[in-house]
């Protein structure tokens, strides 16, 4: 994809509307500072990422930013926009861009709104095709973390940094993921430990404790070995642990009785609940409301059914006395006997329709007997949460003077756990009764077929209002249970360090939560083992990025950076990317190093090392070697400002960059200020014959921006007289010379049309039929009408491109002399 | 999907597999296996609160 042209209106440093039309290999555009010359590759940088590079590196919160693409003279009435044209297998597609309020693009295609772009699926995803002084100097003068991103940026290595972001991110923050009844355990067992640690008379316990997973056998022998030596002699092994109970119970009752124990929900019970309320919400508001609803509509034709039975009975009693009513005796006509036979008949087939409804209320019942069971269930499960703590509440001003005032903290927590969850509990209770009294009405509307919407109305409505107080109940209870677990404990210490059992009531634990302690090792193992995850995540994408830097990469920069180098450069030179590794050899995560080596030996870093023009050159071959890289839907590069900090030699060196840029069929734009370099990049390049803008001057209105002519043609006419004076060129020379030729007629021909027209007209890509037009409406004269119009013709690339042509010294000859001839009307 | 392996439709699953390739503890490997969606953090997060109440439940 290459770009045909331009137009900007009301961005940066643009406000009327201009056009810049592109050669389709290289255009140069030169512009003193602040011209509105890096409007340009900015235009087109926002039209494609929606923002600049200049905008995305800075922080875009920063207020001086806001605002900073709309030109502030453009009419407030006028939307900015960037349109451009882009070419692709010769078709023609314009990509325009509005900026609308608050920075936002609005893109079109081809006069279409889109959402996206159509090029790729993702444009972050490929280099941008933009070299920028200040994206190189990020590059390379940034951390080596930031280095790293950028190049995986570069090259296209994103989602491989990505996976190593998330991983990172879930190896080194798992605390707020770890489930609560996960963590209550870790934190309990971790409590004992500090207990077991401050008595010593277990210190042989405590020492092989600590050597966790790998000293769980000794620890249980030591445990084992402790509590035997607490209790007589002749205990059974299976009598040890109760009997240590009783020691203790026995001493620490002697001061204070119960527990402060909030349990807090399992998983399951979780799961349960979760459950429960998808049955009353869902199951109860959708099946049994539309049940309900038909058995209301069942009970309005309840009198049909009395009728149906009343008919039924007549009927039969009919066939035994016909012609005589069965109930009075008198006699009934034919008439009054059909009518009742028809009159059964139509009851007949209403009964049978109810009977498949009446089903119906059996299902109902079944129903709310299942809505009943799990209503009391559900019920249950919260309320035995907080019967214990509870049940704490006559024993409070006892509790206090043990807890306070070392404790006063978790004595007010308890405290105040326990009078809001009294509260929470009631509320819950007042609330199920509730829900118990509107089901039992709708029981017995059913039990006795007096069905009412209404009560299953407020039925479900009370159901709603019951689990949204289950709900606050729960989270009630989870918000209390980590710091009643902790008020617990200091009880328990407490109690202990009052009763003298601290150690029976560290070895008791030790045998009761043994299993806990198993688990807490086996969880802590799987935590710990994360770092190795860690580990290896960051070495993968070390190791893909280091084969993607390492390899072809730095060949190619090194390449390219070759191209700029001079003879006369001290040698202290770019070497080479690399990871940076650690003392045992390993790959440090996301560290990029630019290498350098100083005449054969190597530096500490090139960032360090290197001047700036050298960092400057190393940058822009980063730049280039990544856009030539892989795979990229553009065929373009935009260059600005490359040579800043470069000597005369570096700047002629990166002049052939160009031309191989070009070469490799990269449409190269180049920006710079420098006019001198400019000149020196046209003569270089001077058979490229490419568009060559200058930018004049700068008003509100925006730039103005001239085409001046690739170069003199008159150094062209010389040129080609040079090469017909040399016997030894060579038939591609002597092709040189007739592009030569053609490229000095296009030059003379604006002039010639300004001179005897007085207006500026471009002639690039002009073509014969056009050349002779314009040489007749200029006066011309026949012959040299015919001459000129013969020698744009035959000098044609598209000419020499037939098969065994071969130009001749004699016709150039001619070419040349005809040339002279149109230039000498000029004068 | 085999319990190895994810499907290798993208780079991102392409990159997986080779991770998955490198890793031996099969924690791990769940982890990495859990790794999709939009948020792949949140879903490995989900998974490693998974395995922790499996050792949690679990019985020797």
């Amino acid at each position: 994809m290459k770009i045909k042209n331009i137009t900007i209106r009301g961005f940066r440093g643009f406000n009327e509307a201009r056009m810049i039309d592109f050669d389709d290999r290289l255009t140069l555009i030169c512009a003193p500072n602040s011209y509105g010359k890096t409007s340009i590759s900015e235009a087109l940088e926002w039209l494609l990422y929606g923002v600049t590079s200049k905008v995305e590196k800075a922080d875009y919160s920063k207020e001086e930013y806001k605002g900073s693409y709309r030109n502030r003279h453009l009419p407030e009435s006028l939307t900015p926009f960037v349109k451009v044209t882009f070419l692709e297998d010769r078709n023609e597609i314009e990509f325009r861009g509005e900026l609308e309020e608050g920075e936002i693009i609005t893109r079109f295609v081809n006069g279409r709104k889109v959402e996206s772009w159509p090029l790729v699926e993702d444009l972050s995803k490929v280099p941008k095709p933009f070299v920028l002084q200040h994206a190189l100097q990020y590059l390379l003068l940034t951390g080596p973390d930031e280095r790293f991103r950028e190049f995986a940026r570069l090259l296209g290595l994103e989602e491989l940094v990505q996976i190593q972001q998330n991983v990172i991110s879930l190896c080194t923050k798992t605390d707020p993921h770890i489930p609560v009844e996960v963590e209550q355990l870790r934190r309990n067992i971790l409590a004992l430990e500090a207990r077991l640690a401050s008595q010593p008379s277990l210190t042989a316990i405590e020492k092989a404790f600590r050597k966790g997973k790998d000293g769980l056998a000794k620890t249980y022998e030591a445990v084992a070995s402790e509590c035997r030596r607490r209790v007589p002699p002749e205990t059974e092994e299976e009598s040890v642990l109760p009997q240590l109970l009783k020691i203790r119970e026995e001493a620490v009752a002697k001061i204070f009785q119960g527990r402060i124990t909030l349990p807090d929900y399992s998983e399951r019970e979780k799961q349960a609940n979760t459950e429960d309320e998808g049955f009353f919400l869902d199951r109860m508001a959708n099946a049994f409301v539309k049940k309900y609803t038909e058995l209301v509509a069942l009970a309005t034709v309840q009198h049909i059914l009395d009728r149906a039975e009343f008919f039924d009975l007549g009927i039969r009693l009919l066939d035994k006395t016909p012609g005589k009513c069965p109930f009075c005796g008198q006699s009934i006509g034919d008439a009054l006997v059909k009518h009742i036979h028809d009159e059964h008949a139509s009851l007949a087939t209403e009964k049978k329709r109810n009977e498949a409804l009446q089903n119906q209320r059996t299902e109902i019942i079944n129903l709310l007997a299942e809505l009943k069971s799990r209503l009391v269930a559900y019920q249950t499960r919260h309320t035995n949460k907080t019967v214990q703590l509870l049940a704490l509440e006559p024993s409070l001003e006892k509790l206090k003077t043990i807890l306070v005032p070392k404790h006063q903290l978790h004595f007010n927590t308890v405290k105040t756990a326990i009078s809001e969850l009294a509260n929470a509990k009631n509320k819950l209770e007042t609330s199920h009764s509730k829900v118990l009294e509107a089901l039992a009405k709708v029981e017995t509307s059913v039990t006795e077929s007096k069905e009412n919407a209404a009560l299953v109305e407020t039925l479900g409505r009370i159901l709603v209002e019951y689990i949204a107080q289950a709900r606050s109940y729960v989270q009630s209870i989870s918000g209390k249970v980590t710091a009643v677990s902790d008020a617990d404990q200091i009880l328990k210490h407490e109690l202990d360090a009052l009763a003298g059992t601290e150690d029976i009531s560290v070895l008791i634990d030790l045998r009761e939560r043994w299993h806990d302690i198993k688990k807490k090792f086996e969880i802590e193992g799987i935590l710990e083992s994360l770092k190795h995850l860690r580990k290896a995540a960051e070495q993968y994408v070390a190791n893909k990025v280091l084969e993607a830097i390492s390899g072809e990469l730095t060949s190619e920069v090194m390449e390219w950076y070759g191209q700029i180098k001079t003879t006369g450069d001290p040698d202290v030179h770019f070497a080479g990317f690399d990871i940076e590794r650690t003392k045992e050899g390993d790959l440090k995560a996301r560290r990029v190093q630019i290498k350098a080596k100083s005449y054969g030996e190597d530096l500490v870093s090139a960032v360090s090392s290197l001047s700036e023009s050298k960092l400057n050159a190393l940058g822009l071959c980063v730049s280039i070697a990544t856009n030539l890289k892989g795979r990229t839907p553009f065929e373009f590069l935009i260059i600005d400002d490359p040579i800043q900090s470069w000597d005369a030699e570096h700047e002629i060196q990166f002049i052939e960059v160009i031309r191989r840029l070009v070469e490799q069929g990269k449409q190269v734009i180049l920006m710079s200020h420098n006019k001198q370099w400019i000149k020196q990049v046209r003569s270089g390049c001077r058979t490229l014959n490419g568009w060559y803008y200058e930018i004049t001057g700068y008003t509100k209105a925006g730039p103005q921006i001239c085409e001046v002519p690739w170069a003199e043609w008159a150094q062209r006419l010389q040129e080609v007289d040079a090469i017909l004076k040399d016997p030894t060129a060579s038939s591609a020379t002597q092709q040189r010379a007739e592009a030569e030729i053609r490229i000095a007629i296009e030059d003379i021909m604006p002039e010639l049309w300004r001179k005897k027209k007085g207006v500026q007209r471009s002639c690039h890509k002009l073509n014969s039929r056009e050349v002779r037009k314009m040489l007749l409406e200029c006066g011309v004269d026949q012959p040299l009408l015919d001459h000129i119009t013969q020698t744009y013709e035959t000098t044609d690339p598209a000419h020499h491109a037939q098969i065994n042509y071969e130009p001749n010294r004699d016709r150039i000859r001619s070419y040349h002399s005809w040339t002279h001839e149109l230039a000498q009307l000029l004068s | 999907m085999s319990e190895e392996t994810i499907s290798q439709d993208s780079p991102r699953e392409k990159y997986l597999n080779e991770l998955l390739a490198e890793l031996s503890d099969p924690v791990h490997k769940r982890l990495i296996q859990a790794y999709r969606g939009d948020n792949p953090v949140q879903s490995m997060e989900s998974e490693l609160g998974k395995i922790l109440t499996e050792a949690l439940h679990h019985e020797d």
